[in-house]
């Protein structure tokens, strides 16, 4: 592993999406000016395939799909760059409505997933930020605890089971309403 | 471990094989269980969908609080419009040269014709010309392409040399004159042996420069039956006169 990439995963472990923006700033010239010049990507274009980048990176850092990295950390994201962007020609091509960026849905209906992120945003914070510090940027429970400012990590254990359980219960009498409207 | 933690562990996919098929066994019997682990899939798809969306945001931010990237200098070569540019550019140079075409006879004489070489009296360098015969002064004339003084010179001499009558015949196509030059050059194909091979190609040049199209093509045929050393030449000249 490339002690550039294993100082940048610690980063990210420890410092979460604060360090992912530093990432972001350290690569973006020559990111985007290589996007540019070298595939011929427009400006617009290249700063949105770069965010894309940056986050993809970022999740595979912290699911631990990427654990070890032989390249630098640099060439690894043209790699990402370099598929994005061909996807976005390929879909221009297509001519097909614009996607922020491919999820696998594993058949979960659009529907389903918006109504799920309306109820996050009902569930208001502390719920709201520590579901997605805990699912998206895999911050442990220790890490919880601290952010949060508990007492100890069982507290924290808790309050996320109680947080799960309010939004399954808002998306369940949420989507009952659905349901009735349907 | 506690059933929302096990779904947890199933969906992270950190479950043990042992584990992972008694929960699925469990699933395929209890219907509440397998409506749990529906409404957490989708829970935990909603909650990165948000967050990605969250962190996409924070990056736009993050970008328009930046100075915009210089626009990459891109090397002349890189350049598309310029390669796609210098290619048919290219390619037209090539298929000018290459093209076969049709050219005027005087301008394949222009290109072609050179005086045969003294091999005669061969002017010999650093050696003071002594020699002050009228054949001597002829093709040291020639030598000199002073081609009017050597035309003068060479007609002193006898009409029976065969040597004479085709460097007289080169001096006339040197200066200008393959109405002259030919009749000699004839004469040397057609009388003597000793240059025939050299007298028919210049009869042919000279049929070049006259404009002659046909009798050109018909002397270069020739030549190239002759298997001569103007061979190559002659072939060369048919290609481009037809």
């Amino acid at each position: 592993m490339s002690s550039e990439y294993s100082t940048i995963i610690n980063e990210l472990k420890q410092g979460g999406s604060r360090a992912l923006e530093a990432v972001y700033v350290r690569y973006r010239p020559e990111f985007i000016q290589w996007l540019q010049g070298r595939l011929g990507c427009e400006a617009e274009l290249a700063k949105d395939i770069y965010q894309q980048t940056i986050l993809t990176f970022y999740e595979n850092v912290q699911s631990g799909k990427l654990v070890t990295l032989t390249s630098q950390v640099k060439t690894y994201l043209f790699s990402i760059g370099r598929n994005k962007y061909y996807e976005a020609v390929r879909e221009k091509a297509k001519q097909e409505k614009a996607k922020d960026w491919q999820v696998e849905h594993d058949s979960v209906p659009e529907s389903l997933l918006q109504l799920v992120e309306t109820c996050l945003e009902k569930l208001g914070e502390p719920c709201r930020t520590l579901l997605m510090q805990f699912y998206f940027h895999k911050r442990s429970m220790e890490q919880l605890t601290e952010l949060f400012a508990y007492k100890n990590v069982d507290t924290a254990k808790n309050q996320k089971y109680k947080c799960l359980e309010r939004l399954r219960k808002l998306v369940k009498s949420n989507g009952q309403l659905i349901a009735d409207n349907e | 471990m506690n059933d929302i933690d096990l779904i947890e562990h199933y969906l992270d996919g950190s479950l043990s094989a042992t584990e992972r098929l008694a929960f699925e066994e469990r699933v395929s019997r209890e219907a509440e269980l397998r409506a749990q682990v529906e409404d957490m899939k989708l829970m935990r798809e909603g909650i990165l969908r948000a967050s990605r969306k969250e962190v996409l945001k924070s990056l736009k931010a993050l970008e328009d609080t930046l100075p915009a990237v210089e626009a990459p200098v891109i090397p002349l070569w890189r350049n598309t419009w310029l390669q796609i540019a210098a290619g048919i550019s290219l390619l037209a140079v090539c298929a000018y040269l290459l093209w076969p075409r049709t050219q005027e006879p005087a301008q394949l004489f222009a290109e072609h014709f050179e005086p045969y070489p003294n091999i005669i009296m061969p002017t010999v360098r650093g050696v003071v010309e002594n020699d002050s015969t009228v054949k001597a002064q002829a093709f040291r004339a020639y030598d000199q392409q002073e081609y009017g003084l050597a035309i003068q010179l060479f007609e002193k001499l006898s009409t029976q040399d065969e040597a004479v009558l085709l460097y007289l015949g080169n001096s006339y196509l040197a200066s200008g004159q393959p109405d002259k030059a030919l009749p000699l050059l004839e004469k040397v194909l057609n009388e003597y042996d000793v240059f025939d091979e050299q007298a028919e190609w210049y009869v042919a040049v000279s049929y070049l420069k006259l404009e002659e199209r046909e009798k050109a093509r018909v002397a270069l045929q020739k030549v190239v039956a002759r298997e001569s050393s103007y061979k190559s030449k002659a072939q060369l000249i048919l290609d481009k006169l037809n």
